[in-house]
């Protein structure tokens, strides 16, 4: 089983982790083609990308879309999952469910589907669009975390805080929020990521506005320039950070709840 | 006309007043025929065993449970629906329930912040009430690294800041430490005859609600049982379970014959017993009764006495002890099982092997009858 196990991270370290580093190392190469030896080290690639516009404006557009997004569906999310802690009614399993199946489609089906649906209702091609596809591909996952600390949240805890004299809208302000932070912070995070890396949905409803995936996939789609080498491992080191931010806030707080345990 | 006798009536009406309150979940019932009044500066206890209502009627007095029936008043008013936020009875939670996000100070300043008590005066009335309760130090932490004893006494600060009429506290000392326990029983009870506000305390600790409070409330699935002051409780208890329940006490089933003017007379299985203690007097003859005796106020010989009325002669099976206090079990006629309580140098007197026999006093004044339910 060690054996298993240890092979496993082996195929994953060079499946995923050589191909980045492969582009990592290139991108700061001088060579027009990756070739080795490598030649000198530059960073004429970066600098190429941010001299055109066209890159720029898409990124602006990724950044536009995933804060937004971020924002919005841990909003819903931490809504949601608040609801189903706080309340029982009839068919609320089924709700859960049913809120928890968008990250379970495939994206090209989603893709297709909003396109579909966006463009019924008169709201396709643009980033609005993408944003809205966005949220529902990334709110279950801010909703999942927010329950989960939810679930860790002393039984009496909101009713002391009413029994103190706050109402409910403030004991949310004063308490629910302040107890869930982490993993409200850690939902805006990893949402922000998620949103930032997807390509396919945002391929279909975006239109003419590419986010930055969709333009590295039109731009490798008609030649291999060693660009996408440097953009690649930009989002990649973006998308990173934030993933590990939320692995930061997740763990720092529950390390403090030992302690008290 | 109808404004001034409400007046007159708001005047005379008890600080809070159950009738025939209910509570229900689903089919059953955690509270039900519940009728109590309680009076400005009482401290009540409302003891029981575990699930028998104590917490759900402490949780209706603070609005966080709705009665499914019956009326509660405050002051002559019905509060039954009136929202936890808006009544001011901090409660004291069995488990601290203290904000894990905030410190201390901020834990104590939260009900003054809901009631928009400026910075500097919320600041000062938190330090003062953690100074009062010998935590003036441990403003600044988190309340995930106090102990026990200490987030029990900020949880007492973080109601008792916003200087309430009245408190209530659900088992707020279960989860101490036998010495803590004592400490802060003395503590609490202090606190609350120098604050003169109502405390409504649940336990299920006997010794906890004997020591503190003027007026005992015992509950049993539901319903009240017995209400009244810490002695008379304990010595007239009403019903067989309030005597099982409290104290120590002999239990022993039987008949009342006759209403002699020695006192009643009733027959069991262990011989007649003469008691002069009825609880209630109108008990007819035939009527089935239980004859109550307190362990501690039983004394026995090995020599028989010459009046030969309740007296019982038994076999002594076991000997417990807890401190200075010794607990002697007896086996009578029938099985019937009889606790003597003496204290450790009367033993002294005594020589005791097991098995051999004694003979077992019951004091007339000292023997209540009560109906059997
Ligand atoms: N929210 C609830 N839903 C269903 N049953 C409950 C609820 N709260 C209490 N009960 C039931 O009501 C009864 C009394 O409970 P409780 O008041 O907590 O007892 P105590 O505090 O005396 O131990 C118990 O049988 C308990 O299971
Ligand atoms: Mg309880």
């Amino acid at each position: 089983m060690r054996f298993l196990l240890r092979f496993y991270v082996a195929i994953v370290f060079v499946f995923i982790f050589a191909p980045i580093v492969v582009s990592f190392v290139f991108s700061f190469s001088e060579n027009r083609f990756p070739t080795l030896p490598l030649t000198a080290f530059s960073t004429i690639w970066y600098e190429k990308v941010l001299a055109e516009p066209v890159f720029l404006e898409s990124f602006r557009r990724s950044l536009i879309v995933a804060s937004v997004t971020s924002v919005l569906s841990t909003f819903i999310g931490f809504g949601a999952a608040y609801m189903d802690y706080r309340y029982r009614f009839f068919g609320q399993k089924f709700y859960v469910a049913i809120g928890m199946i968008p990250p379970m489609i495939p994206v090209l089906i989603l893709g297709v589907a909003m396109l579909i649906f966006l463009s019924q209702v008169g709201l396709s091609g643009g980033l609005h669009s993408v944003i809205i596809a966005h949220v529902v591909l990334c709110t279950p996952f801010a909703m999942a975390l927010v329950r989960l600390k939810l679930s860790q949240m002393p039984d009496n805890l909101e009713a002391a805080a009413w029994n103190l004299g706050a109402n409910e809208w403030r004991s949310m302000r004063m308490v629910v929020v302040p107890f869930c932070w982490p993993a409200i912070l850690a939902a805006i995070f990893i949402t922000a990521a998620i949103s930032l890396d997807e390509f396919a949905i945002a391929w279909f409803v975006s239109g003419l506005e590419e986010t930055l995936p969709v333009r590295v996939l039109n731009l490798v789609a008609r030649q291999s320039s060693p660009s996408v080498n440097a953009i690649g491992s930009f989002t990649f080191t973006l998308s990173l950070t934030l993933v590990v931010l939320a692995q930061v806030v997740l763990v720092a707080n529950q390390r403090r709840g030992e302690k008290k345990a | 006309m109808t404004a001034d006798a409400s007046a007159t009536d708001d005047e005379n009406a008890a600080l809070l007043r159950f009738t025939n309150v209910q509570k229900k979940f689903g089919d059953s019932f955690a509270v039900r025929d519940f009728n109590l009044e309680i009076g400005r500066g009482d401290f009540v206890a409302i003891m029981g065993p575990s699930g028998c209502g104590k917490t759900t009627t402490l949780r209706m007095l603070a609005g966080l449970e709705h009665p499914t029936a019956g009326e509660i008043r405050r002051n002559g008013e019905m509060i039954n629906g009136l929202s936890p936020w808006l009544r001011r009875m901090p409660l004291v939670w069995q488990n601290y329930a203290l904000f894990p996000f905030l410190t201390v100070l901020e834990n104590v300043e939260f009900g003054l912040r809901n009631d928009k008590v400026s910075k500097i005066d919320r600041r000062r009335r938190a330090s003062e009430w953690l100074d009062r309760l010998g935590i003036g130090d441990l403003g600044h932490r988190s309340p995930t690294t106090l102990s026990g004893g200490q987030a029990q006494r900020v949880a007492l600060a973080r109601a008792l800041v916003l200087e309430p009429e009245v408190l209530l506290l659900d088992e707020p000392l279960s989860a101490l430490d036998a010495n803590m326990v004592v400490r802060m029983q003395t503590e609490i009870a202090q606190l609350q005859k120098a604050l003169g506000i109502t405390f409504v305390y649940v336990t299920h600790n006997q010794s906890e609600a004997f020591a503190m409070a003027n007026r005992v409330v015992i509950m049993n699935q539901g319903k009240i049982e017995q209400v009244g002051e810490p002695l008379e409780v304990y010595r007239l208890p009403k019903t067989r379970f309030v005597a099982e329940f409290v104290g120590t006490n002999n239990i022993i089933d039987g008949t009342i014959v006759s209403h002699s003017p020695s006192g009643v007379v009733v027959e069991t299985k262990l011989g007649q017993f003469v008691s002069t203690n009825p609880i209630d007097g109108t008990l007819g003859e035939a009527s089935r009764v239980h004859i109550i005796a307190s362990a501690d106020l039983v004394s026995v010989s090995q020599d028989r006495p010459k009046d030969s009325k309740n007296v019982v002669t038994a076999r002594l099976i076991g000997e417990s002890f807890a401190g200075t206090i010794v607990i002697l079990v007896f086996e009578a006629a029938g099985g019937q099982e009889l606790k003597v309580q003496l204290q450790q140098r009367a033993l002294q007197d005594l020589s005791l092997d097991p098995n051999q026999e004694f003979h077992l006093v019951f004091e007339p004044m000292d023997t209540l009858v009560i109906p059997s339910v």
